[in-house]
């Protein structure tokens, strides 16, 4: 029981890291759908740097710098360019998940060494998931208690006051996706890296999806966020359990994406009922006029 | 320097040159993972100069042509339906009970596109009532799609095997089906499917065009807001044009059941409904356009298969030259989208 919720816990972690980051990408109003290519080219980074140098941390920070580089290629074309955001987004997760699969495909079937994937750890949970909850929590009050938070929640609900006003809305807005890439990049190293200890083809399985929705469960608060991660880190470890009862693993599998559709559904109406929704300039380019 | 929206429509031209940009880095890409670029080449010219690669090209440009046809439509309403992957598997395990039941294809034909029309409409309802995502919910409808269709042929429709007396339950497929779609001697090309998916092009065309729901996708593409207070209704809409689009991605699974696979296995759901968001979104609703997108597409498919075996890659390694095409292309909207001043 108590291994179940622990697992639980550490599957929360990459889910965490990726829909904080994108929470700060969609209020400053650029939809990033990117995320599950950011983070598996993130995994393929952490664990190939990990394999060479024994040192997770120095993976974790490849992976990092690796989602951000592709993500600023999707700032390039939606906030420069002014082009599709969802067509950049899907081209991102084609780019991410096929550079991965192709450079990927010599490290197939290596585990990584078990002391290389030691972190320090207390309470059964590795540093990471507390660092991950505390920076929720500091995203947080950035958000809503300083004014940067101002600022970044500006450019996202009306660009046109934030520039009138002097904010440079390109340079946050290229600031947020980036910030978000760095995020989703680290938590595909963390599933690779600490999680699995090894390199599979199509690593991230749809998790990059989940965190977007998770986004909306969270209505676009850090602190939100945390919940919704911990609830699908628990089903999937659920369903890693349920295997042992004779459960199909098939079917068992479709358990996260059937619960996102349902958590999509519930969260949409509770925010359609209170009005709180997407930042107002979601997905819109800034055209100064 | 001031930028411009431009009137300037004729966006062929640029997204063939971008196209070609995007084959040229990933090539460069393949290179340093040990590549000839020449082999890339042979292999993606062969497909369309040799009799086995053209007819092949075809196989592959049949399924594309009718779910790129149906999602150009979704596309033209900004409605961004990324789970045709699912209304493709969903259509071929609807013709696969149909065909079992009934020996009939034209039946089989029929339920696979009722079947995608109706996975294709929850997310329309869901957008139109609480404003969920379409990305999402669609992409997780093929998720859960996609497991419950490795459940079944995994589990309750998978194939007894019979050696002599004995029945055994086999590797993971379903049975052979009972009747079959011809195909043209000594190629795998099924007629019918043929002239299914190049009057899937005309017709979207023809919806486009001349008839009222033409209009309304335009109208919810352009300027939701003007369309809604004008009286048209957005469920109406998008619910109408996502069972065209399932039905056709419907369609592209029964075909591939009943012309060329004859049995579900595992590797039946291969991506077709992936690589078709990007042939919809370089053909738009043009039938020509889509005829030569999808063709391209199918060459780069049979050839790029020929480097995974050659090179022995992973299938998702073609996704580089899916990707940076798809992105290439959306960076180059902009030169036919504004113009410097």
């Amino acid at each position: 029981m108590l291994e179940f919720v622990s697992t639980g816990l550490q599957l929360a972690v990459p889910l965490l890291l990726a829909s904080l980051g994108e929470i700060y990408a969609e209020r400053s109003g650029v939809m990033n759908l990117g995320v599950e290519g950011m983070m598996s080219a993130g995994a393929l980074a952490s664990f190939a740097i990990t394999l060479k140098t024994g040192n997770p941390a120095l993976g974790l920070l490849t992976a990092a710098i690796v989602g951000a580089a592709l993500s600023l290629a999707h700032a390039f074309i939606s906030v420069t360019l002014r082009g599709n955001q969802v067509v950049s987004g899907l081209a991102l997760v084609m780019v991410g998940c096929g550079l991965s699969s192709l450079i990927g495909r010599g490290y197939v079937g290596t585990p990584l060494p078990m002391g290389s994937r030691r972190i320090p750890a207390l309470l059964g949970q590795d540093l990471i998931f507390y660092v991950s909850v505390t920076l929720s929590g500091i995203l947080w009050l950035v958000l809503f208690r300083t004014r940067a938070g101002i600022v970044i929640r500006s450019v996202g609900e009306n660009p046109a006051v934030a520039d009138s006003v002097g904010v440079n809305v390109h340079a946050i807005r290229y600031l947020c996706t980036a910030f978000g890439g760095l995020l989703a990049g680290a938590a595909g190293g963390y599933i690779s890296t600490i999680h699995n200890g090894m390199w599979v083809d199509g690593i991230t399985a749809g998790m990059g999806w989940i965190a977007i929705a998770l986004v909306i469960f969270a209505t676009w608060d850090p602190a939100k966020a945390v919940g919704g991660a911990v609830l699908f880190g628990i089903v999937e470890s659920a369903g890693y359990s349920l295997q042992n009862f004779g459960i199909s693993q098939w079917l068992l599998n479709s358990l996260p994406y059937a619960l996102t559709i349902v958590v999509l559904v519930v969260a949409s109406s509770r925010s359609v009922k209170r009005r709180i929704g997407a930042p107002a300039a979601l997905g819109e380019p800034y055209f100064r006029e | 320097m001031r930028l411009e929206r431009s009137k300037r429509r004729n966006g062929v031209l640029t997204r063939l040159i971008f196209s070609f940009l995007a084959v040229l880095v990933a090539s460069m890409i393949y290179m340093l993972q040990g590549v000839d670029p020449l082999d890339v080449f042979s292999a993606l010219i062969s497909a369309f100069t040799t009799k086995v690669g053209f007819s092949e090209l075809l196989v592959r440009m049949i399924p594309l042509l009718l779910i790129s046809s149906g999602l150009a439509l979704c596309f033209r309403m900004k409605f961004w339906n990324i789970g045709a992957e699912g209304q493709y598997i969903v259509g071929a395990m609807a013709a696969f009970l149909a065909v079992e039941s009934t020996r009939q294809p034209i039946v089989a034909l029929l339920s696979a596109f009722a079947a995608g029309a109706v996975l294709a409409v929850p997310p329309a309802l869901m957008k139109s009532r609480l404003g969920v995502n379409e990305v999402l919910s669609t992409l997780m409808i093929y998720y859960v799609v996609y497991w419950v269709f490795q459940y079944l042929i995994h589990g309750p429709w998978k194939a007894r095997e019979k050696v002599g007396e004995v029945s055994y339950g086999g590797f993971a497929h379903t049975s052979i089906i009972p009747a079959e779609l011809g195909t043209v001697p000594g190629t795998r090309i099924s007629p019918v499917m043929l002239f299914l998916a190049l009057s899937s092009a005309v017709l979207i065309y023809f919806v486009m065009e001349r008839t009222k729901l033409g209009f309304e996708i335009k109208a919810f593409g352009g300027n939701p807001k003007a369309a809604e207070i004008s009286g048209m209704s957005y469920f109406r809409t998008a619910a109408l044009t996502m069972m065209i689009s399932g039905g056709l991605a419907g369609l592209a699974g029964a075909g591939d059941l009943l012309a060329i696979q004859h049995r579900l296995i595992p590797e039946f759901p291969c991506g077709y409904g992936f690589t078709g968001i990007i042939t919809a979104w370089l053909g738009g609703t043009s039938p020509l356009g889509l005829i030569a997108a999808n063709m391209f597409f199918g060459g780069l498919l049979v050839g790029g298969e020929e480097m995974m075996i050659v090179y022995s890659l992973p299938f998702g390694a073609i996704n580089v030259f899916n990707g940076l095409i798809l992105m290439f292309v959306a960076a180059g909207e902009f030169l036919t989208r504004y113009r410097a001043r």
